[in-house]
């Protein structure tokens, strides 16, 4: 009996730690790759990380753009995004009725199940036509094709909306009902307490939330790789001196220059060790965001206390109970 | 008393100020409401634009043919199977250890450096790109660290993929039915002389079922839309024979990359048809999970539980 108690203890314990070696492979496995563009093909890491060209077949591989458009479409997705989740998040929360707030929750799972392939084909088919119209109407004739920055900005907004709002969501749902009700006794009304009280108790949360909308805005793949334009070579906004100051042209992200260069690339390639450096970068990109948002998260003063483990019950009960079982055992 | 009723006057703003402060935060309060509601009557409206935009081009696409035939006819039936087929083959994986490092972080774990580790590791992996784990599976599953083969393009390789992309959700979504296990079913089970391993295995994970298959359905709900980690692990298409086979060394597409497939490589019969329809199918298979299910799960509860308090 006490035999098995031990063995269970351990089949569930490598289990748990299953997740700790996969979590540890992907890094590995990702980064024993990830090395050979710098010792096999020798190429300069500054050239790699601050190159503007690239070429993979002919030994161009500077990522600067890569990088710059990954990071400027989730910046700029998280910008649109975060006032819009926030605002329905404390619809949810501070001003719907309770028929509203039941209605609510399926549209947000909807939203993030809907799968990111569909989103892409929507950018495609009905966004980037619009956004050409509009900004040609608007600024020049020819002005853009509609694919680049925006686009993709836009169609990650609502891919990541769902994600901000559901943290922001238990983020308000968790302060206490007490400020609530000092700010309004005070005199304040709703949106004072929204603004003066409740935002700034959650800002936090909030916080964690969108952190981890970034870390799913710059991974996301088909989605972007539809509507980006694909183009390595071209960083997402030019500056010019003269009227519109600013054009929007095709760029491309770490993401999407994988997707499509990892198809192409033959076993041994520059192209193909460059990818793996791409993806190891990455990597290191997405970690670092979960450890900023497991910071951001533990500064938090308000959470869900119902979610605290208990205490152990079998703390005090399993000695007696383990020296019965050894003496029956011995007694065989 | 005549200073202090003067300094009263003096230190109280006029009654008009007061009224005019108190208007203006009454009016922007009334239009900040509006603003809200604006937003969220928004976010609505866009998903059911999305729905409709998906769905109504490809209903007359749906015919018994569609459904029921492979692409060299023009339909998506090995499509929906491997859908299904990767689905159920990643669950079946991916379930026993989830539940069993769930159980372990619930029920064994003292607090200390490998429940941290624990947990670390199920954050950073859920915050992994999914396409960077579809290349880890091309690396481990598919080949053997890039050289030989070893299951090469497969439903296999997929279904692993989709396991380590879903570990992290499963285990959260059954660690959080596992702790919300009313505590004094447990004292019971320990009173009755039950053990730890059959308090768990009798009693937690019994009435934690409702909950973690709720769980289980959301996360099958996102195995459907799952892409960018099966494009190089389970091909981007399925032969047009033999694709019924329960062989899990087939290659096969799924719904979701025979859209990516028909957009990037547009070859072959009929291809806006057969991408409208394929999306339709879509959005209608994550209707019914989303929605019929979620009706299913809460009359699972009530029948479980006698009465479900979520």
């Amino acid at each position: 009996m006490r035999n098995r108690e031990w063995i269970s203890r351990i089949v569930f314990a490598v289990c748990a730690g299953l997740v700790i070696v996969v979590m540890a492979a992907i890094f590995i496995f990702v980064g024993l790759n990830a090395h050979q563009t710098f010792t096999q093909d020798h190429i300069n890491p500054f050239a790699f990380f601050f190159g503007t060209q690239w070429s993979p077949d002919d030994g161009e591989v500077g990522a600067l753009v890569l990088i710059v458009g990954s990071f400027s479409v989730t910046v700029l997705a998280v910008l649109i995004g975060t006032p819009l989740s926030v605002g329905v998040a404390l619809f949810v929360t501070e001003v719907a009725p309770p028929w509203a707030r039941r209605f609510m929750q399926p549209v947000l799972e909807l939203l993030t199940g809907i799968p990111s392939i569909i989103y892409g084909l929507l950018g495609l088919q009905i966004l980037v036509p619009l956004i050409a119209l509009i900004l040609n109407n608007l600024v020049e004739p020819f002005y853009t094709n509609g694919f680049g920055l925006l686009t993709a900005a836009l169609v990650l907004t609502v891919m990541i909306l769902p994600t901000i709002t559901s943290i922001s969501i238990d983020a308000l749902s968790a302060l206490p009902n007490g400020l609530r009700e000092a700010s309004l006794a005070l005199g304040a009304t709703r949106w004072q307490t929204i603004r003066k009280t409740l935002v700034p108790a959650a800002s936090s949360g909030i916080f964690t939330g969108v952190i981890l909308g970034m870390g799913r805005a710059i991974g996301e793949t088909l989605a972007v790789s539809f509507v980006i334009g694909s183009n390595a070579n071209s960083f997402p906004l030019k500056f010019l001196t003269t009227f519109p100051y600013v054009e929007i042209r095709p760029t491309s992200t770490l993401t999407v220059q994988m997707l499509f260069d990892f198809a192409e690339a033959g076993p041994g390639s520059l192209n193909l060790h460059a990818i793996w450096t791409l993806a190891f970068t990455l990597l290191v990109i997405s970690f670092l965001l979960v450890v900023a948002g497991r910071w951001v998260a533990s500064r938090s003063i308000y959470v869900d206390r119902s979610a605290r483990p208990r205490r152990n019950l079998f703390k005090r009960i399993r000695p007696s109970h383990a020296k019965q079982v050894v003496v029956e055992g011995s007694a065989q | 008393m005549s200073a202090i009723a003067e300094r009263a006057q003096v230190a109280a703003p006029k009654p008009d100020r007061r009224a005019r402060i108190r208007s203006r935060a009454r009016f922007w309060d009334r239009v900040m409401t509006g603003i809200l509601w604006a937003v969220a009557i928004g976010v609505v409206a866009l998903l059911l634009y999305i729905i409709l935009a998906e769905l109504l081009p490809g209903l007359s696409v749906l015919s018994w043919k569609f459904l029921t035939t492979a692409g060299d006819q023009g339909g998506v039936a090995p499509e929906i199977f491997n859908t299904f087929y990767i689905i159920i083959l990643a669950l079946i994986i991916c379930i026993p250890f989830a539940m069993g490092a769930a159980v372990y972080l619930v029920e064994y774990a003292k607090q200390g450096p490998f429940v941290t580790a624990v947990r670390f590791a199920t954050e950073t992996l859920a915050g992994i790109p999914s396409l960077l784990v579809g290349l880890f599976g091309y690396l481990v599953f598919v080949t053997q660290f890039g050289q030989d083969q070893r299951f090469g393009l497969s439903r296999l390789a997929g279904a692993l993929t989709i396991a380590i992309l879903n570990l992290p959700l499963i285990l959260r979504v059954t660690e959080d039915a596992l702790r919300s296990v009313p505590n004094e079913l447990r004292e019971a089970s320990v009173a009755l002389g039950a053990n730890k391993f059959k308090t768990v295995t009798r009693v937690m994970v019994p009435t934690a079922l409702p909950g973690i298959t709720t769980g289980v359905i959301l996360t099958v709900g996102k195995m459907i839309g799952e892409t960018a980690a099966l494009i190089y692990t389970a091909s981007l298409s399925s032969s047009v024979n033999g694709w019924f086979s329960l062989n899990p060394l087939t290659a096969g597409d799924t719904l979701t990359v025979h859209l990516y497939a028909l957009q990037s490589e547009p070859i072959g019969l009929n291809i806006a048809q057969q991408e409208a329809g394929t999306a339709t199918l879509l959005i209608l298979l994550l209707l019914i999970f989303n929605l019929g299910f979620r009706g299913l799960s809460s009359l699972l509860n009530r029948r479980l539980t006698g009465g479900g308090a979520r």
